[in-house]
C-alpha cells in the first residue's frame, strides 16, 4: 500500500482524499487561528486575500505567540513581538512551502518531512488552491 | 602546559557548564557561574600554575560571537515594530540610557580627577558600557511571578531595546577613538560608520534573497553564518565598523525577508548562550583580582552611577513621555541586570592598541559589576514590579 502511495500523484491523492487546508484573513486575532486550528486537528493554517494565498502559520508558532507571555521568553526577537502585539500578517512566513497537482507524492512527502509542514497547501497553476496533503492521512493510508 | 586554543576552550566551555548545572541546583544566575568557571582558570589561581594564556587567541573568536550577537539584534525588530512601540518604551529608553552614560562618566571622570585623559578614556568606555541591559534576567522576574500590566510591557520593551542602542553608541565610541585618519577624523568616522551601515545593507539584502531559496532546515545556519562571515572579513578589508555591519545586516535581512524571521534568525539564536557561555568563561579567564583590588573604589562608583542614572533618566524619560507617576517612579529599578553584551564589547577593547592599558581594567570591572548587578538586580526588579502591583497575587509573597 506504501508504495502505490507514494508513486501517485498530488492529484490522484486529492481525487481519494478531498481536503482543504484551514485559510484564515490577516484581520483575524492569533488566538482565533489557534481555535480554528484546534477544531479542525489540523497543523497549519493559510492566510489568504481572496484567492491569492499570502502566508503560512505553523501549530507550533502559533502556539509560541499565544503562551508569549507565559514562557520564560527573552531572545530579542521574541521581546519585541511579545511588546508590539505582532498580528497575523508580521507572524505569518510569505515564504511558504506548496506542491502542484501534477508532482508525485513521493517528492512531497520528502519536501513535508524536511520543512516541517505537516499540511501542505496544493495550487494550482494559477495559484488557486486546490487542496491539502496532510501528513496525518498519508501515513493512515499507508498503515491500512 | 601546552598552550592550545581548542584545549583551553575546551577546558573553559565543560568547566562553565559544570558550573552551570551547579548554580542551577544552587539558584545562582548562570552568568555568574560562567564567571566563576572562567576564575578558576585565571592566572591568580590555576592559570598559573599551568601557565595557561588565552589572551593570544581570544580576540577572534569575541568578534565572531559579538558578530553573532549584533545580527541577531539588528534583526531583532521591524519598523512596523519600533513603530508600535510607543512613546513610553522610547523616551525611557533613551532616558535609561543616557542617564546611565552621563551619570558613570562624570563620576569616574571626578573619581581620576577630571583631568587626565586616561581618565577620560575609562569614563566614557565604562559610560557607553553601562547602557545595556539584560533581558533574561527581566523576563526570567517578569515570568517567576506572573507579572502583568504596563510596567512590566515597558520593562520588556526596554530591556530589548537597549541592547541595540548600547551596542550602536559603543561602535561609534570604538571608531571615533580607534579611526584611520583619511582625510580628518570626521570624515574617517563617517566613512567608518556610513559605510558599516551601506555594507550591512547590501550584505543583508543578499542574505534575505538567498534565504528565499534555501528550503531546507539544515542549510539555514551555515547560509546565515558563511553570509555573517563574510560581511565581517569584508568590513574588516575596507576598515569599517564589524559590529555595525553585523547590526545593519540583520535589520536588513529581517525587513527584505518580510516574515517573523525564524528562517534567518532562529537557527542562530540558539548560538546565543554559546556566545553567553564564551563571554563570561573567557572574561572569568582574564580576570586580576589584582587590579579589581586596586579599583574598588572606582568598582563602587560605578555600580552606584549607573543605577543612580538608570532610575533617574528612565523617570525623566517616563515623565517626558507622559507615562503614569508608577511606571516614571519605577521603570529605572527594572532595568538594573547589566547584559552579557557589556562583557563582550569590553573584551574586544583588548585588541586595540589604545586600550592596551585601559582594557583590562574595564573588562574586571565590567566582569565584576554584571555579576554584582545580576544578583541585586532581579531583587530591584522584583520591587518595583510589586511597588506597581503588578505582580500576580499570592506569587508576591514568595
Amino acid at each position: 500500500m506504501t508504495e502505490q502511495i507514494i508513486n501517485s500523484t498530488v492529484a490522484d491523492w486529492l481525487l481519494q482524499h478531498p481536503a482543504m487546508p484551514i485559510l484564515v484573513t490577516d484581520d483575524v486575532s492569533v488566538s482565533a487561528v489557534a481555535i480554528t486550528m484546534l477544531d479542525n486537528a489540523a497543523r497549519d493554517a493559510y492566510v489568504c486575500d481572496g484567492d491569492a494565498i499570502l502566508g503560512h502559520l505553523s501549530f507550533v508558532k502559533v502556539m509560541n505567540h499565544v503562551f508569549a507571555h507565559e514562557r520564560p521568553i527573552h531572545t530579542h526577537r521574541q521581546l519585541f513581538s511579545r511588546v508590539t502585539e505582532t498580528d497575523i500578517n508580521e507572524l505569518m512566513d510569505p515564504h511558504f512551502q506548496y506542491c502542484r497537482p501534477d508532482e508525485k507524492l513521493a517528492d512531497v512527502l520528502h519536501r513535508q518531512l524536511e520543512s516541517g509542514t505537516d499540511d501542505i497547501i496544493v495550487l494550482n497553476r494559477m495559484n488557486r488552491v486546490e487542496g491539502v496533503i496532510r501528513l496525518t492521512e498519508v501515513l493512515k493510508a499507508s498503515l491500512q | 602546559m601546552t598552550q592550545s586554543p581548542m584545549l583551553l576552550l575546551g577546558v573553559l566551555m565543560v568547566t562553565g557548564l559544570i558550573f552551570s548545572l551547579l548554580a542551577n541546583r544552587l539558584r545562582v544566575p548562570r552568568i555568574a557561574a560562567y564567571a566563576l568557571a572562567g576564575l578558576l582558570w585565571s592566572q591568580d589561581l590555576l592559570g598559573a600554575y599551568l601557565q595557561l594564556d588565552v589572551s593570544q587567541w581570544s580576540g577572534q573568536l569575541t568578534d565572531v560571537a559579538l558578530a553573532i550577537v549584533a545580527y541577531i539584534i539588528g534583526g531583532s525588530m521591524t519598523i512596523t515594530q519600533l513603530k508600535k512601540l510607543g512613546k513610553t518604551i522610547v523616551f525611557c529608553t533613551l532616558g535609561e540610557v543616557l542617564g546611565a552614560i552621563i551619570m558613570v562618566t562624570l563620576a569616574v571622570w571626578l573619581l581620576f580627577g577630571g583631568g587626565t585623559a586616561d581618565g577620560f578614556l575609562i569614563a566614557i568606555v565604562l559610560g557607553v558600557l553601562a547602557a545595556s541591559t539584560d533581558p533574561a534576567a527581566t523576563v526570567a522576574v517578569v515570568h517567576q511571578y506572573r507579572s502583568h500590566g504596563k510596567l512590566t510591557t515597558t520593562l520588556l520593551g526596554i530591556a530589548a531595546l537597549d541592547d541595540a542602542i548600547g551596542i550602536i553608541l559603543f561602535s561609534v565610541l570604538i571608531v571615533w577613538m580607534t579611526g584611520a585618519q583619511l582625510g580628518g577624523h570626521i570624515v574617517s568616522v563617517s566613512v567608518e560608520i556610513g559605510g558599516a551601515i551601506v555594507l550591512g545593507m547590501v550584505s543583508g539584502y543578499f542574505l534575505a534573497l538567498f534565504g528565499h531559496r534555501v528550503r531546507n532546515h539544515n542549510f539555514f545556519l551555515p547560509m546565515v553564518l558563511g553570509g555573517l562571515f563574510l560581511s565581517q572579513g569584508l568590513a574588516e578589508l575596507w576598515h569599517v565598523s564589524p559590529l555595525l555591519t553585523a547590526m545593519a545586516m540583520g535589520f536588513t535581512a529581517r525587513a527584505t525577508f518580510v516574515s517573523g524571521g525564524e528562517r534567518l534568525f532562529a537557527s542562530v539564536e540558539y548560538l546565543e548562550e554559546l556566545v553567553f557561555l564564551i563571554f563570561f568563561t573567557l572574561a572569568g579567564a582574564q580576570f586580576e583580582l589584582g587590579i579589581m583590588l586596586q579599583a574598588l573604589d572606582l568598582a563602587a562608583i560605578y555600580v552606584i552611577a549607573r543605577v543612580i542614572g538608570k532610575v533617574m533618566g528612565a523617570g525623566i524619560g517616563g515623565k517626558l513621555s507622559g507615562a503614569s507617576e508608577q511606571i516614571s517612579r519605577y521603570v529605572g529599578l527594572g532595568v538594573i541586570p547589566q547584559a552579557g553584551i557589556a562583557i563582550g564589547l569590553a573584551l574586544t577593547l583588548m585588541e586595540f592598541p589604545q586600550f592596551e592599558r585601559q582594557g583590562v581594567l574595564v573588562l574586571n570591572m565590567i566582569l565584576a559589576s554584571t555579576i554584582i548587578f545580576e544578583l541585586i538586580g532581579p531583587f530591584a526588579t522584583r520591587f518595583a514590579l510589586g511597588r506597581a502591583g503588578e505582580l500576580k497575587p499570592g506569587r508576591a509573597q514568595e
